[in-house]
């Protein structure tokens, strides 16, 4: 009497087990590939403009009339089509298909529909509008100094981005070039400018993005010096670097055309400690 | 008699020779690769990468299936959520003392859509065959039949003639 309610809980027990078991691993060829539904590896290709009406004269415009969705549409059933020409069954297993023989071009009812704007977008996409790093003089690690002025750049200095795209006789060049570059030196103050210029002893240039602090902000100030501006971070003023991008394209081809994207801008920053020197006046000159 | 045991023991050292031939063809090796940057892309070449890249994932999914590790040459045929799935099912079955046996498989692709931008395409295709699950070193008393028809997203490679499987839907 006293081991039944012993074995009725060992076998719940058990039951629990392999059902938690049992749900915890896939052994299907496709469902075990079923992941998550965002990665963080890059290659991505989203396309997710709207697509326009193709454009008259367009020798695709009687294409097909898919809209440009990222190429991911999941509520919809496959379709299946038990006797198509494209069906390939790889039997026996690991045996692949015979490669199929080029056929000559099909007449415009395979070609889908070129839209060069959505083209260009997923180009855009592709840019990586890398904006550098901040350089300063003096250096973040030598820290700057009240009173004098600290000299920021962008390391490289962004350049015009170009990347062409050809499909099916189709180019499609998209540029970004770098519009402005907003500085925003972390004391309240900012500027819009360029990407600035290395130091140099002399006369300023013109390009050169200098920026007088008047506030001590080191390490560890903030919540031990009452002197420090709020806006003072952990580990010194906060420096960033906003460059904005024109994004503009240019297809040719069988649709010839050129426009522009909307902006983007990516940024850069640094933490810049500034210090302060002070004078002191000391008694007893010269004895 | 003695002529008869000589004969077939040659018989059975050729029929362990031609076995363990076989059995090395080990499916490690990397798959060639559809890349041709100088063809041009025509839709008909896109719609056989797109076709390319997923005969090749078939493969890694095999693959995976047996040897719960992902193969250094997977990232030519499947990236994104794909290889991420094949990646956490092969740590769970690992984590779960779990092998499976590819006893048969095949893949069967009924259609290809390439996107109107060329740069990615959907494909719907039906994965079949047969496994057999072997819990911490014992296998499972049947063997299970697998049928599974999925809706495949396949992204292209930059300006190459070249797809990825990234991401595929089993269709319930």
């Amino acid at each position: 009497m006293r081991a039944s309610p012993l074995i009725m809980v060992g076998v719940a027990v058990l039951l629990t087990a392999s059902c938690a078991y049992a749900t915890s691993y896939r052994v299907g060829f496709a469902s075990q590939q079923e992941g998550p539904s965002h990665a963080s590896v890059g290659a991505s290709v989203h396309v997710s403009s709207s697509v326009p009406s193709a454009p008259a004269g367009s020798e695709a415009g009687a294409g097909s009339s898919e809209p440009l969705g990222g190429g991911e549409p999941q509520s919809s059933a496959p379709k299946v089509a038990p006797e198509a020409e494209s069906a390939c069954v790889r039997e026996p297993k690991r045996i692949p298909c015979a490669p199929q023989p080029e056929a000559p071009e099909q007449p415009a009812k395979a070609r889908p529909a070129i839209n060069p704007e959505a083209i260009a977008v997923t180009v855009a996409d592709r840019l990586s509008l890398g904006v550098g790093k901040i350089a300063a003089s003096p250096s973040a690690q030598a820290t700057g100094l009240t009173g004098a002025a600290s000299w920021f750049w962008l390391e490289p200095t962004p350049a015009t981005q170009t990347q062409t795209l050809a499909s099916h006789s189709e180019q499609v060049t998209v540029s970004a070039t770098v519009g402005s570059v907003q500085w925003i030196f972390g004391d309240g103050s900012q500027l819009t400018g360029g990407a600035g210029e290395s130091y140099r002893p002399g006369a300023v240039p013109a390009g050169a993005v200098t920026h007088v602090y008047e506030t001590r902000c080191l390490p560890g100030d903030q919540g031990h010096d009452p002197s420090v501006t709020a806006s003072c971070g952990a580990n010194g003023y906060e420096v960033r670097a906003a460059v904005e991008w024109a994004i503009s394209y240019r297809a040719s081809g069988p649709v010839t055309t050129a426009g522009t994207l909307p902006p983007r801008a990516t940024e850069a920053t640094i933490d810049y400690p500034v210090s302060e020197a002070r004078a002191f006046l000391t008694g007893g000159g010269g004895q | 008699m003695r002529r008869r045991l000589t004969y077939s023991i040659a018989a059975l050292a050729l029929l362990i020779a031609g076995c363990g031939g076989s059995s090395t063809s080990t499916t490690d090796d990397a798959p060639s690769t559809s890349s041709d940057a100088q063809r041009q892309a025509t839709p008909m070449a896109l719609e056989q990468a797109a076709r390319t890249a997923i005969e090749q994932n078939a493969k890694v999914s095999d693959y995976v299936l047996s040897n719960n590790a992902i193969p250094s040459w997977a990232s030519q045929s499947t990236a994104g959520p794909a290889l991420a799935g094949l990646r956490g099912s092969a740590a769970q079955r690992k984590r779960a003392g779990v092998r499976v046996r590819v006893l048969a498989s095949s893949v069967t692709i009924h259609s290809i859509e390439l996107n109107p931008s060329y740069l990615s395409a959907t494909a719907a295709i039906v994965d079949e065959g047969r496994v057999r699950v072997y819990k911490n070193g014992r296998p499972e008393r049947h063997a299970i039949t697998l049928k599974e028809p999925a809706r495949v997203a396949l992204h292209r490679i930059g300006n190459e003639t070249r797809f990825v499987v990234w991401k595929l839907t089993v269709v319930k």
